[in-house]
């Protein structure tokens, strides 16, 4: 299993090759699950009792807040890899994730946000939840800093994977300290925000969403991590071989 | 391992202003608030912890990137990755040495502060432990933020930027500890999630700087 | 061979600086790196000191490779960089005692005065560093090696800033040094009249060693 791994996918050329074929079929599955979650979320699913049609941006804020989170963590394994094995791939990858896992935390944000002006009459709201997302987007946006500020490639795939491990131990922490602050300051909102049980016909294409919101992670994912494998290793004959094709 | 500390003591203490003017800015900027919000005395002092708090977090902040730029600029820090002794311990000499010479005159000078603030007495105290069991948090973090920006020239503010998120649990709860006191409640709880911090910084945080001064000096 | 390197190559931003280095040194031998400015010397000094991570190739000190045994290497190694590597608040004599605990090592203080006196700073004991000039500093900077016992020697451009009598009291530690059976690798720009050169690289277009 370890050496099928480590064949197919441990060095920038095989990485390359072994992830054509896969990009259709990711293609395929992201559009059926988009498409389902879309569908079935926006038309189909029942409103909410108690918040009407307005609840259907949970379809887009719920996954967006997930994949923020899931892909700090994929970050986190990357540079954990790079750090200890110095395996390049992990580095790109890492790198790449950075910049999706903040477009995907700025979005939750922004959908929280409208999600919020219906529900709460404001705007913003101090709650757990948006409040840790917006640490987590000040994490994503320091990684993406240092790794601008550093010059040499090598220490900075090194340093930024630093950050991103120091980042990763802390977001428990800094998430329940958040928890813990909003019980403390707690404002007759609070109770309103409260979470309901879903019920399966809406939680079927929130699951859907979620699924599609990853997969669509992990296309851009692959897409641009072969650039910059192409990018980097642009002066070597494989990749000549593959412009000439 | 002493006789570390105590030759980074004196590097600091013969460089007056390294250490006074962090002092001076806590002062400072604990003096702008009253200024802008209003001498009001309710007001200021439902503010005071927040606002001493945050004055000493960026006075800890803005001076303690600078704790190995100097060294890796003249090449001690190759030293100090040759010595014998384990580098997380070295590391561990220097953020004691900066903490004694940086953040202790902060501690010392807070009541006072506290006082300007109209903070009660009672509230004083939990102040200066909250700062005690805090600042040595705010030292071992922004000690690795300090490493991975060793070699970089213009680094601006990107300290801050980097370690500010890592400072929101002490922050929440070194001023909830002043809080829960305001309101008669009991700190103990507060005061000891505190000292897990400090303790978890002090098993990790020397461990990830000595892993960033490796990367870092090279640059 | 106490010290092997094996096909070293490194790149800095995809730019390769030097690729297919090999070489051993014994104890008594001298390797002297040279090159012009940019070619890698100091990069080349800093992998053997065990700071930089080679692109590919081995590095092996008594059969180990440094960088799995990092400890015992550095333990047995003493780096010189262009840098001085002092303390510049710290008088001479404290940047001495600073030295004998930053290498664990124990030394009286009529031992650390004797090498003060050795190496002529004996009247700048109580002067801070920063205040001394650059061939006092580098002076300083090689009193190091007279304190600390160490096998190997790599000196990055070690007579940088020294005069006629610094360059000659360097040529002696050199020669000490090696007769007692220890190594040294030094990158100079200009030919070192330390009489016992052994082997020599040379970096950049017309990478060679020759003895």
């Amino acid at each position: 299993m370890w050496n099928w791994l480590k064949q197919n996918f441990l060095s920038p050329k095989s990485f390359y090759a072994s992830t054509t074929p896969l990009l259709p079929w990711m293609t395929i599955a992201f559009v059926l699950c988009f498409g389902y979650g879309m569908i079935d979320g926006l038309f189909i699913a029942p409103a909410d009792y108690q918040q009407g049609d307005g609840f259907r941006i949970i379809y887009v804020h719920v996954p967006s807040a997930f994949a923020a989170m899931a892909i700090y963590l994929m970050m986190a394994v990357a540079a954990f890899i790079t750090l200890v094995w110095r395996v390049k791939i992990a580095a790109i990858c890492m790198s790449v994730s950075a910049r999706i896992g903040a477009w995907f935390t700025f979005l939750a944000l922004v959908t929280g946000s409208i999600w919020g002006k219906p529900m709460w009459g404001t705007w913003w709201i101090w709650d757990a939840r948006l409040t840790s997302m917006l640490i987590l987007f000040f994490l994503y946006v320091g990684f993406i800093a240092l790794q601008s500020v550093i010059s040499d490639q090598q220490n900075r795939e090194r340093a930024s994977a630093v950050i991103a491990i120091v980042g990763v131990i802390n977001l428990p922490i800094i998430h329940y300290s958040v928890i813990w602050w909003n019980t403390l300051h707690q404002g007759p909102t609070l109770s309103q925000f409260a979470k309901p049980s879903i019920a399966p016909a809406m939680l079927h294409p929130l699951l859907a969403m979620i699924a599609a919101f990853m997969l669509f992670y992990g296309l851009i994912l692959l897409l641009r991590m072969r650039n910059q494998i192409l990018l980097r290793d642009a002066k070597s004959q494989w990749v000549q071989e593959v412009f000439a094709k | 391992m002493f006789n570390i500390i105590r030759y980074e003591i004196q590097t600091t203490m013969r460089q007056a202003y390294s250490w006074l003017t962090p002092l001076l800015f806590f002062m400072i900027v604990v003096t702008l608030f009253p200024l802008a919000i209003g001498p009001d005395e309710a007001l200021l002092q439902k503010m005071a912890p927040g606002v001493i708090w945050i004055a000493a977090l960026l006075a800890t902040l803005l001076s303690i990137g600078n704790l190995f730029r100097a060294d890796a600029e003249e090449g001690y820090l190759d030293r100090m990755l040759l010595s014998p002794h384990p580098l997380t311990l070295l590391v561990l000499c220097k953020v004691m040495s900066h903490w004694l010479t940086h953040c202790l005159p902060l501690i010392l000078i807070s009541p006072l502060l506290g006082f300007l603030l109209h903070l009660p007495p009672r509230e004083e105290y939990v102040l200066i432990v909250s700062l005690l069991l805090g600042t040595p948090v705010l030292t071992l973090l922004g000690a690795i933020g300090a490493a991975l920006i060793v070699g970089i020239r213009h680094h601006g503010l990107l300290l801050p930027v980097l370690i500010m998120p890592l400072y929101v649990p002490v922050l929440i709860f070194g001023t909830g500890a002043l809080t829960a006191a305001a309101l008669q409640q009991p700190i103990t709880g507060y005061l000891a999630i505190m000292g897990a911090f400090m303790l978890l910084c002090f098993a990790f945080a020397p461990l990830l700087t000595g892993i960033a001064l490796r990367i870092g000096v090279n640059q | 061979m106490a010290l092997s390197i094996h096909h070293l190559a490194f790149q800095r931003n995809n730019k390769l600086l030097f690729s297919d280095i090999s070489f051993g040194l014994e104890a008594g031998e001298m390797l002297q790196v040279r090159g012009e400015n940019g070619c890698g010397k100091s990069t080349l000094l800093r992998i053997l000191a065990g700071y930089i991570y080679p692109e590919t190739g081995r590095v092996l000190w008594h059969g180990k490779n440094i960088f799995q045994h990092l400890d015992d290497y550095s333990e047995a190694i003493t780096y010189l960089g262009h840098q001085n590597g002092l303390k510049p608040h710290l008088t001479v004599y404290e940047n001495l005692k600073l030295a004998v605990a930053l290498s664990g090592i124990k030394m009286q203080s009529d031992a650390l005065k004797n090498i003060l006196h050795v190496m002529k700073l004996d009247q700048s004991e109580k002067t801070q560093a920063v205040y001394l000039s650059a061939g006092q500093k580098r002076r300083l900077a090689l009193a190091r090696l007279q304190l600390i016992p160490a096998r190997l020697w790599i000196l990055d451009e070690p007579a940088t800033a020294l005069d006629h009598a610094g360059r000659h009291l360097l040529a002696d530690m050199l020669k000490q040094h090696l007769a007692c059976g220890g190594m040294a690798i030094v990158a100079t720009h200009h030919d070192s009249d330390s009489g016992s050169v052994i082997k020599t690289l040379e970096l950049g277009s017309k990478a060679s060693i020759y003895v």
